[in-house]
């Protein structure tokens, strides 16, 4: 049976059809799902809200609007997760040598130990060029693939983009139905063979996004381009970690393990549907396609519990006072309980009022507050851009660090906070902060 | 609803908002609404819509009892090259740039003060204020502090991001009368659609049709508004498309083509029209109204 329900009109004799078909067609195109519903009574993972700065809204001239949107993340759990379709990208460059090669095995089995035999694995490496150390397969043997991976050795160069490609095509040789697609990329360094051009590489992962396939990057030691590796976690709706030291390798794969199990939305996508009169200036900290009065963005996998939001500034135009849903807001995704793509939405509806006290007594304290952090997240993006080009000195950092951090505790949000203090302790020492700085989500919360 | 009865519907007139709905005084009671038209754009809605599909009015209530000037067109427009945002510029200096700017282009080869855009006396005015990646006119760099008027049309690059100027003309001016929507009784009780005329009279002659398909209209023998805005017989929704762009006209022998001195101008077969100036067209020609191509076919 389909998942959807179509309107259909009513298919009495008497009537007849509104007589101009064809002048709806060019009006309403940017609508033409508006009418799409989920069956009632699947249990989608999603949920999402909108929460305008205002409900009202002068209707005789041009005013701006913010408009929180909050995408929860249901937090039971439902009876047994989805299989993984998994593939570690290994660096098995010359700088991995000792014992960084040797916590990388560790982790690599530990993931082994924790996934079923229902899930899918693949293991490739890269040095000079990719190599498959193993095609993707169910976990039944785990010794045997302990085996692939103890057999690893050091190398010499480091080919990310061949070994990205070859890490997804492994992926994609599995059908991504039924399946928590992921990449794991682990490296120390720069790319230093193959194709080592930033845009290059961001957009083959932005391309196999495209395909279903999420990255989450982890980055080693002091050396690699951290900037690269949060653009790979961040256009693929991926994770991002700074692992400092190499004992902590195997911990952090297992922490990553749990989350990508925890997934209940993939390739999750934001749109915003726009009535007339009706333009979107800005989606904070995002970089929108626009189309004909749509607006969409990627947005981050969501596992249980999680919330994520989003801030679009909306311009509204004038017209007759009245009531009038300026925006409509879809999430759109992969549902790991339904097994489908699944599209929840929420209205922005707005009051047109010729009365001015209105809309000032009419602000909403909470969307204010998330445009702070919204702010501050922008602030702290301009700040490590700042470091990272010696634009502006530590000192000067320290103070924007420390605003940003009493923000976030005014606002709640200890464990960023506690990420800022780490940074600001690095600095303090002397070390280069960028690296746990980029990582700072300030628009994911998760529970615990 | 008193004044059901004196609504006809002109044989042929199906384009027109005002006689899309027609009241059956012999009726069945029980007749359920099948159409809901908005009080405020006039757009038809299904029934099941609780708020109209084009411009989000809430369609269970009635927009406020005084008129408001529905489109109070900006001195100018800037728009995308791919026609999907439009950026209103008001009397005085615009900024443009990344952040707090008039012209938003969140774009990271844009300054986050890149320039300013100055309208005044109906002429507009750019100016680089220290940008990095610098402003283009018409593929020239403007050097900082350089004060450049821009004409209706001129390309302006900030950054890598292209945004065309369009000068609102006087001719586009329009009458205060026609722009002004009053409140007025919404049709909120729906009543029965009248039959699709399908008579002699009108009698389809031609078809104009879009190359992807999206628009569609028969055409019968009469006069046709073609344009952006709302309440013309063939609305484009085309920002290149002036509001009121061109006129139809489908006679018993010929057909043609004038335009209403666009901004864009109308082209036949790639050529460009002369302005208030009847031109003959044939089934097989293709019209372009700002960037929409559209083909004259033959009715079937
Ligand atoms: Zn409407």
């Amino acid at each position: 049976m389909d998942d959807k329900t179509h309107f259909i009109p009513p298919t009495d004799p008497n009537k007849t059809q509104i007589g101009r078909p064809d002048f709806d067609a060019t009006q309403i195109s940017g609508w033409a799902d508006a009418n799409r519903t989920a069956m009632a009574g699947s249990i989608r993972s999603l949920a999402v809200e909108c929460v305008p700065e205002n409900s009202y809204a002068l209707a005789t001239q041009v005013s701006r609007l913010h408009v929180l949107v909050k995408i929860i993340a249901s937090g039971s759990a439902t009876g047994t997760r989805m299989p993984l379709n998994l593939c570690l990208i290994l660096d098995r460059s010359g700088s991995m040598e000792g014992s960084p090669m040797e916590y990388m095995k560790q982790a690599c089995g530990y993931v082994v130990d924790m996934l079923q035999p229902n899930d899918v694995l693949s293991i490739v490496a890269f040095s000079d060029e990719a190599e498959l150390i193993m095609p993707a397969r169910r976990v039944v043997n785990k010794q045997l693939i302990k085996e692939h991976i103890n057999r690893l050795e050091v190398g010499n160069t480091t080919n990310l983009y061949d070994g990205i490609a070859l890490g997804a095509s492994q992926l994609a040789s599995v059908a991504s139905l039924g399946y928590v697609t992921r990449a794991l990329l682990f490296t120390d360094g720069e790319p230093t063979s193959g194709n080592k051009d930033f845009n290059s590489i961001v957009s083959q992962v932005v391309e196999q996004k495209s395909r279903g396939i999420t990255f989450t990057a982890l980055g080693f030691g002091p050396e690699y381009n951290e900037e690269l590796l949060a653009a790979i976690a961040k256009r693929s709706g991926g994770n991002y970690y700074y692992i400092t030291r190499p004992e902590l390798i195997p911990e952090i794969f297992r922490k990553e393990l749990e989350s990508v199990m925890m997934t209940v939305a993939r390739n999750v996508r934001m749109r915003v549907l726009m009535s007339r009169w009706v333009q979107v200036r800005q989606i904070y900290n995002k970089l929108p396609a626009f189309g004909h009065r749509s607006a969409e963005v990627t947005l981050a996998d969501l596992e249980r519990g999680e919330i994520q939001t989003a801030i679009v500034e909306l311009e509204l135009g004038p017209r007759p006072g009245g009531t009038y849903r300026v925006a409509k807001i879809e999430i759109i995704y992969d549902d790991s309980s339904t097994g489908k793509t699944e599209t929840v939405s929420s209205d922005v509806v707005i009051n047109f009022t010729t009365d001015a006290s209105r809309i000032a007594s009419g602000f909403n304290p909470e969307v204010q507050r998330e445009l702070e952090v919204a702010r501050a997240s922008r602030n702290l993006e301009r700040t490590v851009m700042g470091m990272r080009t010696q634009m502006i000195s530590p000192d000067e950092a320290l103070r924007e660090l420390e605003k940003t951090q009493a923000l976030l505790i005014q606002q709640g949000k200890t464990l960023q906070a506690q990420d800022i203090q780490r940074a600001i302790d690095q600095i303090k020492q002397g070390a280069a902060a960028e690296k746990t700085l980029i990582g700072i989500n300030l628009d994911r919360e998760k529970v615990q | 609803m008193t004044d059901d009865a004196e609504k006809t519907i002109a044989a042929g007139d199906v384009y027109s908002e005002k006689t899309s709905y027609v009241g059956q005084p012999g009726a069945e009671p029980t007749q359920m609404a099948v159409g809901i038209e908005c009080p405020v754009c006039h757009t038809s809605n299904p029934p099941a819509e609780t708020y109209c599909m084009d411009c989000g009015f809430l369609l269970t209530s009635q927009p406020e009892e005084q008129g408001v000037e529905l489109e109070m067109r900006p001195p100018a427009v800037l728009v995308t090259t791919d026609g999907t945002r439009e950026f209103a510029l008001h009397v005085g200096q615009n900024t443009v740039g990344r952040q707090d700017a008039d012209v938003l282009l969140t774009h990271n080869t844009v300054s986050r003060k890149h320039a300013v855009i100055t309208v005044e006396d109906s002429k507009v005015y750019v100016e680089d204020i220290g940008s990095t990646n610098g402003t283009y006119v018409g593929g020239s760099k403007l050097n900082p502090g350089q004060k450049v008027e821009l004409t209706d049309g001129a390309e302006i690059v900030f950054g890598n991001q292209t945004l065309i100027l369009k000068l609102t003309t006087p001719s586009e001016e329009p009458s205060t009368k026609e722009e002004t929507v009053t409140a007025q009784e919404a049709p909120v009780e729906c009543v029965e659609i009248a039959p699709e005329p399908e008579t002699q009279e009108a009698e389809a002659v031609a078809k104009l049709i879009s190359e992807d398909g999206t628009v569609s209209h028969t055409l019968t023998r009469r006069t046709y508004s073609i344009g952006r805005r709302e309440g013309n017989d063939i609305v484009i929704p085309d920002p290149y498309c002036s509001g009121r762009h061109a006129e139809l006209r489908i006679e018993e022998d010929r057909m043609e083509i004038v335009d209403l001195n666009s901004t864009n101008g109308t082209l036949v077969n790639g050529v460009r029209i002369e302005p208030n100036n009847p031109y003959e067209i044939r089934i097989g020609d293709q019209l372009t109204f700002g960037q929409t191509v559209l083909k004259l076919e033959a009715p079937q």
